[in-house]
């Protein structure tokens, strides 16, 4: 990948604008999944993830290609989303904006990397566990951007019964991912 | 589900009232243990959301940044888009399509086709979506945000694209940030406003309502420019402020202005270019102008001055204003609140005396009222006549400060105007600064009682919002003057009485006879 990597990089230097995209369908989903960390919202997650393409981009000169692109990527991400902490922090006051700011401080907690790696990792390994029905609903809620109205009629079944399962699925997720985590860090006998 | 779950489930799925969320912040940032919970939800959330992307996004996000891209290199002819773009569609889902064969290929062209149509025709238009370097960066009440026929959700920190509108309801208003630079767009209520970018330059334009600009002055990128329906604004590196207004809304109020637009500075200096006549106003720091749909100048304000100071502090406004005076004739040296109707009928227990002044008196007689005090600029003596009323049946309040000069008609009236839906006069305030206080009249009922409180105010906003509302000659030059200078006749309180018993208002003239005068 990295040997990749280079050879679009050398591509952007040399002015091939377009080249970039390669580098922005590498490595999106992995930009999002470590900007999902410090931000719930998808049109932040969105956001922010543009940003920080368009950040490399203009700065790209500055990249050293002896190492690999996404670290710096990341930092670039994770220098955006101090940024906006710093706005936050002289909004505080109000509650919207204090709770983004808490999700956000996070990027200032030490060892957050390796964090969000593994819960990425974590999350893959959760998902597999979901029944086909509890995956599938999960699919169209996220990916398809389904309202509980809609899959209430795709699932038939009403509403509220939709929302508590969506609850259950999640508090799964959370413990499932609590145990891959405790798991992992628990030292090899 | 526990209530704090509840809660947090609706702040993830942006389900919660301002007040909720409210509340799930005050418990967050009460307990480390609701903290550490909400933060495990959240996170989950932002996982699952970034884990199934929707394809939409996938897609979207190289178009997007390929968009961004563009602007930093020469742009390709027309062909190398199109090929671009159907290369960029091909490379975002192009492995998944292999299996469909020739159907596959047929739709994706068409798609392709259908695509460069759009973009191509937008192009022509000068409107093609692209994202702007501004956010939202805070709203209050009621903003929508209008983007290619569509309302979608405002929330704090999201991006303009080209072309979006924002309109913001009653009681509501917004702040637009441009990325990386200092200047900033402060909508105010009732305000329908679009940006956009023109000529690698900022575009603000202004439908109605009210916009003040913050324009950093570091870089050339800052240029900006506030279109009306009357006027161009160009500015690098200033603070002012647009306005424009609708049309009058009933009969009431003296002059009631046409559909206009105001651009006020309050530092640096902004160029305005009526359209009627692409006339250009270099517009300084502290001054004005006003600009008619008929293309009538209603002011030239290029000699104002006494601005020095400018603060938007309690009574600084009108206080400093005071310090104008007129270098056309001897000045009368007084200012007078016109009012925009009779207070016989709404304050029927004061009859025709009318207003209270901040020391007590009542003074004034006629329709509407006046009222007037001496008071002194430095070492400078002056007096203040106030003349004011309520038009309570139209809804709306009027006061205007008139300076005279020698002549009648070099009048120039400095008001303050605020409207009210209701119809019908039910309890109206009316808040002025005045003397450092803030001044509130509240009248109630038809018949009801006049009653005048001066209270102080935290907000730093609330200040009297003085207008130049009309001028009836062609330039003005303003200085301030010494009671040396004025005339005779002015300078005793006899002489002050006879000269308000003459006004026309005291003269219990009509609105419409009043209206016929040239002030």
């Amino acid at each position: 990948m990295a040997g990749q990597d280079l050879d679009v990089l050398e591509k952007v230097r040399r002015g091939d604008a377009s080249a970039y995209i390669e580098l922005v369908h590498r490595y999106q989903n992995r930009l999002r999944s470590v900007l999902s960390f410090y931000c719930h919202s998808a049109e932040e997650i969105e956001e922010f993830t543009q940003d920080a393409f368009v950040e490399g981009f203009t700065h790209i000169d500055r990249f050293d290609p002896s190492r690999p692109f996404f670290p710096w990527l990341r930092t670039i991400a994770v220098n955006i989303l101090r940024m906006e902490l710093r706005r936050k922090d002289r909004e505080k006051r109000l509650g919207a904006v204090y709770l983004r700011r808490v999700q956000m401080a996070r990027v200032e907690v030490p060892g957050a990397e390796e964090r969000e790696a593994s819960d990425a990792l974590a999350l893959d390994h959760c998902l597999e566990k979901l029944s086909p029905r509890n995956s599938r609903l999960i699919e169209e809620k996220y990916r398809r951007g389904r309202s509980y109205g809609e899959l209430a009629d795709m699932f038939g079944a009403a509403e509220d019964a939709l929302r508590t399962r969506m609850l259950r699925i999640r508090q799964k997720l959370k413990q499932c991912i609590r145990r891959f985590r405790i798991e992992r860090e628990r030292p090899a006998p | 589900m526990t209530g704090f779950e509840k809660l947090v489930d609706g702040y993830l799925n942006d389900a919660l009232t301002r007040e909720q969320t409210e509340e799930l912040a005050a418990m967050v940032n009460g307990s480390p243990e609701l903290r550490e919970r909400f933060l495990e939800w959240a996170r989950l959330e932002g996982m699952l959301k970034s884990r199934f992307p929707p394809d939409s996004a996938r897609i979207g996000m190289a178009e997007r940044i390929g968009r961004c891209l563009k602007g930093n290199h020469d742009r390709r002819t027309t062909g190398d888009e199109v090929r671009k773009g159907i290369e960029r569609f091909r490379r975002a889902g192009g492995g998944e399509r292999r299996g469909y064969a020739r159907f596959g290929y047929a739709a994706l062209l068409m798609v392709g086709v259908a695509v460069f149509s759009w973009w191509y025709a937008a192009r022509r238009q000068g409107g093609a979506e692209s994202a702007l370097h501004a956010r939202l960066r805070g709203c209050r009440g009621t903003v929508d945000v209008f983007r290619r026929g569509r309302t979608i959700p405002s929330r704090e920190g999201l991006r303009l694209f080209r072309g979006d509108r924002i309109r913001t309801g009653d009681a509501a208003c917004a702040v637009i940030q441009y990325d990386g630079e200092g200047t900033r767009v402060d909508v105010s209520r009732r305000t329908d406003v679009r940006f956009g970018e023109r000529d690698g330059g900022k575009r603000v334009e202004l439908a109605g309502g009210r916009v003040e600009l913050a324009v950093d002055p570091r870089n050339e990128a800052s240029a900006l420019r506030v279109i009306t329906p009357h006027a161009e604004v160009s500015v690098v590196g200033t603070v002012f402020g647009v306005a424009v207004d609708g049309p009058a809304e009933g009969p009431s109020g003296v002059n009631p202005p046409a559909s206009r637009t105001r651009v006020e500075t309050y530092q640096g200096e902004v160029k305005v270019t009526r359209k009627a006549d692409n006339s250009e106003v270099p517009l300084a720091e502290g001054q004005l102008v006003s600009l008619t749909d008929s293309g009538e100048r209603e002011m030239d304000v290029s000699g104002i001055s006494g601005w020095d100071g400018f603060q938007k502090g309690a009574g600084g406004e009108v206080l400093r204003r005071f310090r104008w005076a007129f270098d056309r004739g001897p000045p009368r040296g007084f200012l007078l609140l016109q009012g925009g109707w009779s207070w016989k009928k709404t304050a029927p227990e004061h009859g025709t005396r009318g207003i209270m002044v901040p020391d007590g008196k009542m003074l004034g007689r006629g329709k509407g009222f006046v009222g007037g005090f001496p008071f002194r600029v430095g070492d400078k003596p002056f007096k203040i006549a106030f003349r004011g009323g309520t038009s309570a049946e139209a809804g709306q309040t009027y006061f205007c400060m008139v300076l005279l000069a020698k002549e009648a008609p070099d009048a120039l009236s400095v008001c303050y105007r605020r409207w009210w839906q209701r119809k019908r006069l039910g309890k109206i305030d009316t808040e002025y600064w005045f003397q450092g206080k803030r001044v509130v009249q509240t009248m109630s009922g038809r018949r009801g009682a006049y009653v005048q409180s001066v209270t102080e105010s935290k907000h730093p906003h609330d200040r009297i919002a003085l207008v130049l509302e009309k001028v009836n000659v062609d330039e003005i030059r303003l200085r301030e003057v010494g009671e040396d200078e004025l005339p005779e006749a002015l300078r005793s309180e006899a002489s002050w009485e006879r000269l308000k018993d003459s006004m026309p208002y005291s003269q219990g003239w009509t609105q419409t006879e009043l209206k016929r005068q040239k002030w």
